[in-house]
């Protein structure tokens, strides 16, 4: 939680009950699944749980990442193209 | 961790108890962490974000909680629909039961809703509006109307009334009200163009005005925006159109007597024969059905007590005869609905609609419980393996019970769509056609929907909860064991399903009896023989005086009329008649005393038909005793008149009727509320008019008897010409025997034309064909309880082979056993059947009281039911054969099955161990 709050710069708060009802859709859906490789024992607290992208996963993070890419491309052409009209 | 501050303790407890409200599974799997999580986080929210933090963590957790709800429910029902596509067979034949049963349920109430709970259409506030249980006379009227401490508004009105309208020379019979000027002021009615009436247009004298309906504006008018002003020919006299009602009124009783027309009672007997003989001065004659407005907080109670009070001293000043009867002389019904009801006759209405559409549903809900509890069992294993992977039961529950509310929404649908279609088909606006303006508006509304939807959700809990109650009961070992049951029972005795099964029984046995009384009862009415010979008789309608006639032209055009029909070659008789038997309109009673010897006076009812001097003759009803009709007795002043045998009997008790003298009071008008409305006289209002009785004519059959023991007394008087100048509603008729295979109705159509193209014939028809007419409701009755009591008989058949099949497939290894052992294939046949056999005689045997007890309630509740099934209520044939028809197919409905037991190969029924 704590960590998305820094990464992104306070903008995206990940409120508890949020993140593990996403959890639970994107294992259902088959995106991530538990995982066993656990961090060393002093950085580990029993309680947690943690998880993996699955390879559809990361196939569909991928996939998705360049659409995204591609998007902004494309607006970026054409805010150029526009600027250099005007 | 250890929150220093108070809120940071309370927003936790707050978000604990809120997390604990998850579903099941969640919390399972991400409670604790969630729960840590948030531990862990809410000490730094607090310290950064303060109040408004906490308050979007604690809304991150409520707003989630209803999220997940939904994908467990998504869940619950994806699974729920491929258990149920797994078994198709189980689905088709719940569903079908279930829309069945909540098809007739709902078509039982959309019926129910169009007869009696709906409001009058276009009133406002129907629920302030009163009127009197039976018609008054004016001058009553006008005292009761005085008590403007009880009414905000009152009004009177006359119905029905048939108009003749000419429009753009075209003529139409209308029904229409004669109506006080206080008539669309009382119901809160605004015209839709024009206006309506004042009290400056009560004044007789005024030129005539007339309103129409919407519908009449529409069909007749064409929707000119220009009508207003326009002058509408009525009964031959020119009216103006002032005003044109909103869409969808029909006036005060739309049901029976909806108008498409309203005259004012200032036009006069010059325009509506029916206002003649100073009806707006007699007080014998109740003609006029009264509304009123309640003012706010008045009960009715109060009203009926004040009214009666007025009729009782109106009574004692005018000297009434009767005036010392006891008894309520006013009863006050509801008046915003479309059927006067009393509100304590409303239960009793809605009895037999309830029960039968109870019953249906009761028997296909228990069906399908049946069927249900016979599937759990078949997933015992399924359930038990989910119950020992720690599956809660409640979840179990929920699952289950989301598969039988899957079903009933599939059925509530499906019976829906049939019901509206069907009752869409049922629903009429009967115009002129009819001799009565009869409309009947059943399409299902709102409030069926609701019920509807009331009633699907009842049936999926009540066939679904019992059985997912029981497949749940936590008993794992038993159930994880291979082999399923492991106990061999002959009778699992108070088993719910055998409960269930003989319930079922019971009641679709109940089921069919009452609706065979009901049919066995309406098909007796539509056999019973009509007493004379109805074919190749014809009839027509003529109505001169609302085409403009007077009274004297009338009787010289009806005259004419015969002599030139009877000269045609194909006709051997033709008369005119005021009445004819087995008519829709039916024959109001008029009331009449017989005079003795000493001048002694008894009061009695029959039906006054006026009548050509060939009636008896033309219809073929033979005069038994003293003589028919001559010329002679059509003379103003002659008493002549022949009765029915059934009059004599009633009257004279067999005395010699010849000679004897009568004195008949005014008709009464046609029947308006259900029910006995005015209380029973014991005396003749008014002047009556003295006859002598010169001939007794054999009994016939006129309207809807049961029995003909019941022919109805019956009073034949010749027409005078003072009788055409208050023409009946349903006009004058002329009835034509011909030979037969002759179109003789286009014959006297162009003698008529050919007379006077003035007149306009309307309503010819056949009397074979009046008498279907008239059967037709009988024959929709018979139909109705005929498709009920069977639906009832099937559903439960499905029931019995349902049960019985399961048990064939419960019981396969014992009975693998006992074929190893040399059992025979009948043993083992009696052995399967004998079960469903005990269930079928104990249902048969509460199922025949039932009915008995059942028919019996309804006939204390109902008169018609009473009526039709008071003759086929002994009847053997139905008391033996509904029950044997019953264990036949429930016979069958076991054998079926049990057949399956013997193909059952031991060998590989044991090695399934």
């Amino acid at each position: 939680m704590q960590e998305v709050l820094d990464r992104t710069d306070g903008k995206v708060h990940l409120w508890p009950a949020t993140l593990y009802g996403t959890l639970k859709r994107l294992i259902e859906a088959e995106l991530i699944e538990e995982s066993d490789v656990r961090p060393a024992p002093e950085a580990d607290d029993a309680r947690r749980r943690y998880y993996r992208l699955t390879l559809f996963g990361r196939r569909v993070l991928a996939a998705e990442s360049e659409r995204l890419e591609n998007l902004v491309r494309v607006i970026r052409s054409k805010r150029s193209l526009s600027e250099a009209e005007s | 961790m250890n929150p220093s501050a108070r809120p940071v303790a309370m927003g936790l407890r707050l978000y604990r108890a809120l997390a604990h409200a998850f579903p099941y599974e969640f919390r399972n799997v991400y409670g604790d962490e969630l729960l840590q999580m948030t531990e862990d986080a809410i000490e730094p929210v607090w310290r950064r974000h303060g109040v408004l933090g906490m308050l979007r963590l604690l809304l991150d957790v409520a707003l989630r909680i209803p999220v997940e709800y939904a994908a467990e429910l998504r869940g619950d029902i994806r699974y729920g629909l491929r258990m149920l596509r797994a078994s198709p067979g189980f689905t088709a034949v719940a569903l079908i039961s279930l829309t069945l049963g909540i098809g007739v349920a709902t078509s039982a109430y959309s019926e129910l809703n169009g007869y009696v709970l709906r409001d009058v259409p276009g009133v406002r506030h129907p629920d302030g509006l009163i009127t009197t249980k039976g018609p008054v006379s004016y001058p009553d009227y006008q005292r009761y109307a005085e008590r403007s401490d009880l009414f905000a508004g009152t009004m009177a009105y006359r119905a029905p009334v048939p108009f003749g309208v000419s429009v753009d020379r075209r003529k139409e019979r209308v029904w229409g009200h004669l109506v006080t000027s206080s008539y669309f002021v009382t119901l809160g009615v605004a015209p839709a163009l024009g206006r309506f009436l004042t009290a400056a247009d009560e004044q007789s004298g005024n030129a005539p005005v007339v309103m129409v309906s919407y519908g009449f504006w529409r069909n007749y008018l064409g929707f000119d925006p220009a009508a207003i002003g326009k002058k509408l020919v009525v009964n031959g006299k020119p009216c103006e159109l002032i005003g044109i009602g909103p869409e969808g009124f029909r006036g005060a009783s739309p049901m029976i007597y909806g108008a498409d027309l309203w005259l004012p009672l200032s036009v006069g007997a010059a325009v509506a024969p029916e206002l003649a003989d100073n009806v707006l001065d007699r007080r014998d004659l109740a003609a006029f059905q009264m509304v009123g407005r309640l003012r706010p907080g008045i009960s009715m109670a109060r009203v009926e007590a004040t009214l009666d009070a007025i009729k009782r001293q109106q009574d004692e000043e005018f000297q009434d005869p009767d005036r010392n009867v006891p008894g309520r002389r006013i009863v006050v019904t509801p008046g915003g609905k479309l059927m006067p009801l009393e509100k304590k006759d409303l239960p009793m209405f809605t009895g037999f609609f309830i029960v039968l559409g109870g019953m249906i549903l009761l028997i296909a809900s228990s069906n399908v419980a049946n069927m249900m509890l016979a599937r759990a069992v078949d997933r015992r294993k399924e359930i038990a393996v989910r119950l020992a992977l720690g599956a809660g039961r409640a979840r179990l529950v929920r699952q289950l019970l989301t598969e039988s509310m899957l079903i009933a929404a599939g059925a509530g649908v499906l019976a829906f769509l049939a019901a509206s279609w069907l009752m869409h088909a049922a629903s009429s606006d009967v115009a002129m056609s009819y001799p009565m303006p009869i409309a009947l508006h059943m399409e299902p509304d709102g409030r069926v929907l609701l019920f509807t939807l009331a009633l699907t959700a009842c049936a999926g809990l009540a066939f679904g909860l019992v059985p997912a109650l029981q497949a749940t009961r936590p008993d794992l070992t038993t159930a994880l064991k291979e082999g399923g049951n492991p106990r061999v029972r002959r009778f699992r005795r108070l088993s719910t399903r055998n409960l269930l099964m003989v319930g079922q029984m019971a009641a679709s046995l109940a089921l069919l009896l009452i609706t065979g009384f009901m049919v066995v009862g309406h098909r007796r009415i539509a056999n019973v023989e009509a007493g004379f010979d109805a074919r190749n008789l014809y009839l027509i309608s003529l109505d001169p005086v609302r085409d403009g006639y007077s009274a004297g032209r009338t009787a010289d055009f009806f005259q004419k009329l015969l002599e030139r029909v009877r000269s045609l070659p194909a006709v051997t008789s033709a008369t005119v008649a005021g009445a004819t038997p087995m008519s829709m309109i039916g024959r109001p009673g008029v009331p009449f005393t017989t005079i003795g010897a000493n001048g002694s006076k008894e009061l009695h009812g029959a039906r006054e038909f006026p009548v050509g001097k060939d009636f008896l003759d033309t219809l073929g009803v033979p005069v038994v005793l003293g003589r028919g009709f001559r010329t002679e007795d059509e003379r103003d002043g002659a008493t002549a008149v022949i009765v029915s045998e059934r009059l004599v009997q009633d009257c004279w008790k067999g005395g010699d009727p010849l000679g004897r003298r009568i004195e008949m009071g005014s008709e009464d008008l046609p029947a308006f509320a259900f029910g006995d409305g005015a209380r029973r006289r014991k005396h003749l209002a008014g002047r009556g008019r003295v006859f002598e009785v010169v001939g007794v004519a054999r009994n016939i059959r006129d309207g809807l008897n049961s029995d003909a023991k019941a022919a109805p007394s019956l009073i034949y008087r010749p027409l005078r010409s003072g009788d055409f100048t208050r023409p009946p509603l349903e006009g004058w008729t002329l009835v034509v025997r011909s030979v037969p295979g002759v179109d003789v109705m286009t014959q006297v159509r162009r003698e008529i034309a050919l007379l006077d193209d003035h007149i306009q014939p309307f309503h010819a028809r056949s009397m074979p064909q009046q008498i279907e007419d008239l059967m037709f409701p009988v024959r929709v009755a018979v139909w109705t309880y005929g498709c009920i009591g069977i639906f009832g008989l099937v559903l439960a058949s499905v029931g019995l082979a349902g049960v019985t099949a399961y048990s064939v497939t419960q019981r396969r290894r014992e009975i693998g056993i006992r074929m190893a052992l040399g059992a025979q294939r009948e043993d083992v046949l009696r052995l399967v059947m004998q079960e469903g056999a005990v269930l079928i005689l104990i249902g048969a045997a509460i199922g025949l009281a039932g009915a008995r007890g059942g028919i019996r309630l309804l006939s204390w509740i109902m008169a018609t039911v009473a009526q039709t099934a008071g003759t086929s209520m002994s009847d053997p044939v139905l008391l033996v054969g509904a029950p044997l028809l019953l264990a036949l197919v429930a016979v069958m409905a076991c054998y079926l099955p049990a057949r399956t037991s013997l193909r059952i190969d031991p060998a590989v029924s044991l090695r399934q161990e």
